[in-house]
């Protein structure tokens, strides 16, 4: 046996042995030339791109370091609040204390107007053991911290407004590709472009929906108070971590710097992340009584591959299979309609009578059910719709809501992006918008009501 | 050289790091040169292939880790991986977090991410691998492409500067921080001062194609196990895209390239800056001085 052989099926005939060779065993094209001239130095083993020179005859491959068993399946826990009870508090204070309530334990996030109040919350999590806070030097390597720290094994979260969500957007879509956890939230502010940097808007409904390239829906809450911005948290985190997908928390300006009480409860139902060994890390969960496949963090003995260009279950990357595409971009919808059906939200009931029915999220709510109740004062019966799930959709439930065929009037504060949701359930929807970086009054509400009239008066 | 051959009674080895097939390679790219460097230096830093995260971003230089790597692996965005890397380092500083990825990656998309991974001296390794141009769309020039270079996009010769990565490195990197003065300035001390211990700065250009692969072996070790911020640019240049369309048509002449473009620092330090002009520095760096003494001029 020669001291020096060529695996055949690996080499590529780039001839760098040759060039290194101090001995001239091998060809210009890496063909075994004089190997009896072999002094053994081993620089072309080194210098080979392909392996393919093999020095040793006893060179066996050797067997890749197994998956160990570990321990770790997440699921449903009870856990303690660190504030309870009564406070008084705006929108982005209160965004921090839920978020380390389900266990948030890495924030990273660049300065904006008007959400840079809710890293401040997130400071915080220096005085957490394990806790990671990092001001990095854009909005895009933020999201990207956001998703390593996630696939390191903790919960994550961002927050930004309108302009940080823009630069966000590649990275969103790798969140959803790689199905991995973590929450955005966005303060929408008025638009487009730096537009009124200090003003409240809801233009973001549908870049938040759609947010990131390359068709995938994201689940997105819109919390209409500061109750709201507390639990809509929690179950933001525990969304994002049941079903693996990146979760946008809408917020506007108002609700970002309206202060509120909210009573936090003593403890919040949370969820972990689940994680069994030697399961499939991507695609549909083998367990049935799992929403996601098992995520195992990085660091385990179980090697995870990450991805984002598609890939199979195993993470193994199949970029040219057309029903490998199907395959992903089906199960990441599902997910998503799943979702739906695990939200399980509940119209308000409205009685048969009601001839005009408002649907609203956001501030915009608040100003609605104001209206609403001076209305019932002067005789007028109008009833309020809140939706706080922008996506998944509740068409259902809402459809069930408005069976008796009320007027529907949809009320935003953009050039009508709710409007098309609402049409798809109910097509005769009117819809009514204002664009003025201000809050719509409930007095504007209660004109139109009485007159019929949304003109805008000065 | 023996150490080059594998002990029979080893169990561990550095095939042990590396997925098992051929490589999709292009034949004369000096990648898969690479991974062999890679997997070696791991192996001799005695990390754990379980403990390690190797990051890429998108191009050919990070199908090395993504597809190729036998650890854990990240294959992210055009540009990001330094940043990905920072989330995961951070939420698990016990980890091994490298990234592989090629310089319009890392030097031209993502610039930004190694000016402030080198300025916050995060403990991370970034292997740079420049070929010169954006291999995988079609070869056209980037932020490092030689001045002169005929490429898709610079059919008439490339008028722009390319980046000196290592200058660049080497000025925005590393806080000097002994351990005793724990750093407890600024927003994110507090969160960083644990992996911050003053380590000096450390940038590195190594050739590829060489004669001396163990060189850049134990290059490659030494920044692995470099406490803060190291950097590597591995210079390889693109066979496909690169080589031909700047008349190197065989191993010979990307030599000839090599040797009249990069120079080793051991050996400029005994070359008159007149016999070496134009020629890149190849070697460690430790401190923005020793390099600018060594170019002969600011940098």
């Amino acid at each position: 046996m020669e001291r020096i052989s060529i695996k055949r099926e690996l080499c590529k005939k780039c001839g760098y042995c040759a060039s290194v060779c101090p001995t001239d065993v091998f060809g210009p094209n890496g063909e075994l030339q004089n190997p009896a001239e072999c002094r053994h130095c081993g620089l072309c083993a080194l210098i080979c791109p392909e392996r393919a020179i093999v020095l040793d005859e006893n060179n066996t491959e050797k067997s890749i370091p197994e998956a160990a068993s570990g321990p770790g399946s997440g699921g449903w826990n009870k856990v303690q609040t660190q504030k309870p009870g009564r406070h008084l508090l705006s929108g982005n204070e209160t965004i921090a204390l839920p978020a380390l309530d389900a266990g948030c334990r890495f924030y990273a996030g660049y300065p904006i107007t008007p959400a840079s109040e809710i890293m401040y919350g997130m400071l915080g999590l220096n005085n957490i053991p394990n806790g990671r806070f990092i001001q990095m030097e854009d909005e895009i390597s933020s999201l990207a911290a956001v998703i390593g720290a996630a696939l390191a094994g903790k919960k994550a979260m961002t927050a930004t407004s309108g302009p940080g969500l823009s630069l966000m957007q590649e990275n969103i879509s790798f969140a959803v590709m790689t199905e991995t956890p973590c929450v955005i939230v966005d303060v929408m502010r008025a638009g487009p472009s730096t537009g009124q940097a200090t003003r409240p808007a809801q233009g973001d409904i549908m870049p938040a929906i759609w947010s990131g390239h390359g068709d995938a829906r994201k689940i997105v809450l819109a919390p209409v108070d500061i109750a709201d911005c507390y639990s809509l948290t929690i179950e933001a985190f525990n969304l994002s971590e049941m079903f693996r997908v990146p979760v946008i928390i809408l917020i506007d300006e108002i609700i970002a710097h309206l202060k509120e009480i909210v009573d936090i409860p003593e403890r919040n139902l949370v969820y972990d992340r689940a994680y069994d060994p030697n399961e499939r890390h991507f695609g549909p969960p083998s367990n049935y009584g799992r929403r996601a496949a098992s995520l195992p963090p990085f660091g385990g003995r179980e090697l995870l591959h990450v991805t984002g260009s598609t890939h199979d279950q195993s993470g193994t990357r199949a970029a040219s299979n057309p029903d490998m595409e199907q395959w992903t971009t089906d199960s990441i919808a599902r997910k998503i309609q799943e979702a739906g059906a695990y939200i399980h939200w509940r119209a308000p009931k409205i009685k048969k009578n009601t001839k005009h029915v408002i649907i609203a999220c956001g501030s915009v709510v608040r100003a609605a059910e104001e209206a609403v109740r001076r209305l019932a004062r002067q005789g007028e019966s109008v009833a309020l719709i809140p939706i706080k799930f922008l996506s998944p959709f509740p068409d259902l439930e809402l459809e069930k809501a408005l069976l008796h065929n009320p007027e529907v009037h949809v009320i935003e504060m953009n050039q009508g992006q709710l409007i098309h949701l609402v049409r798809a359930v109910y097509p005769a929807a009117l819809s009514l918008t204002q664009n003025t970086g201000t809050a719509i009054e409930p007095r504007r509400i209660i004109d139109y009501f009485l007159n019929k009239e949304w003109e805008r008066r000065s | 050289m023996g150490e080059t051959i594998m002990n029979k009674n080893d169990e561990r080895s550095p095939e042990r790091w590396i997925r098992p097939g051929q490589t999709d390679f292009c034949p004369g790219c000096g990648y898969g040169t690479i991974l062999n460097y890679l997997a070696r230096a791991l192996e001799k830093t005695g990390a754990d292939p379980s403990l390690t995260v190797a990051v890429g971003g998108i191009g050919c230089a990070a199908w090395i880790p993504d597809q190729y790597m036998q650890t854990h692996t990240l294959h992210t965005t055009h540009g990001r991986p330094i940043a990905f890397a920072t989330g995961v380092k951070l939420a698990k500083p016990e980890l091994n977090v490298l990234v592989i990825s090629g310089d319009g990656d890392l030097a031209t998309i993502g610039t930004s991410h190694l000016i402030h991974a080198a300025r916050r001296d995060l403990d991370i390794t970034v292997f740079c691998v420049n070929n010169f141009v954006y291999g995988m769309t079609g070869g056209q020039a980037g932020g490092t492409t030689p001045t002169g270079a005929v490429t898709s996009t610079s059919p008439a010769g490339h008028a722009e500067k390319p980046l000196d990565l290592i200058s660049l490195v080497l000025a925005a990197g590393g806080r000097v921080r002994t351990e005793a003065e724990g750093g407890a300035e600024g927003l994110n001390a507090s969160v960083e001062s644990d992996m911050l211990i003053a380590s000096g700065r450390f940038a590195a250009r190594e050739i590829v194609l060489t004669r001396q692969p163990q060189r850049v072996i134990s290059t490659c070790e030494k920044a692995l196990a470099h406490q803060g911020f190291s950097f590597v640019e591995l210079i390889a240049p693109c066979a496909t895209h690169f080589n031909r369309k700047n008349r190197i048509y065989s191993v010979t002449d990307l030599k000839a390239y090599l040797n009249a473009n990069y120079i080793s620092a051991s050996k400029a330090t005994k070359t008159p800056l007149t016999d070496r002009a134009g020629k890149q520095l190849c070697g460690l760096f430790k401190s923005k001085e020793e390099y600018e003494r060594l170019v002969g001029g600011a940098i």
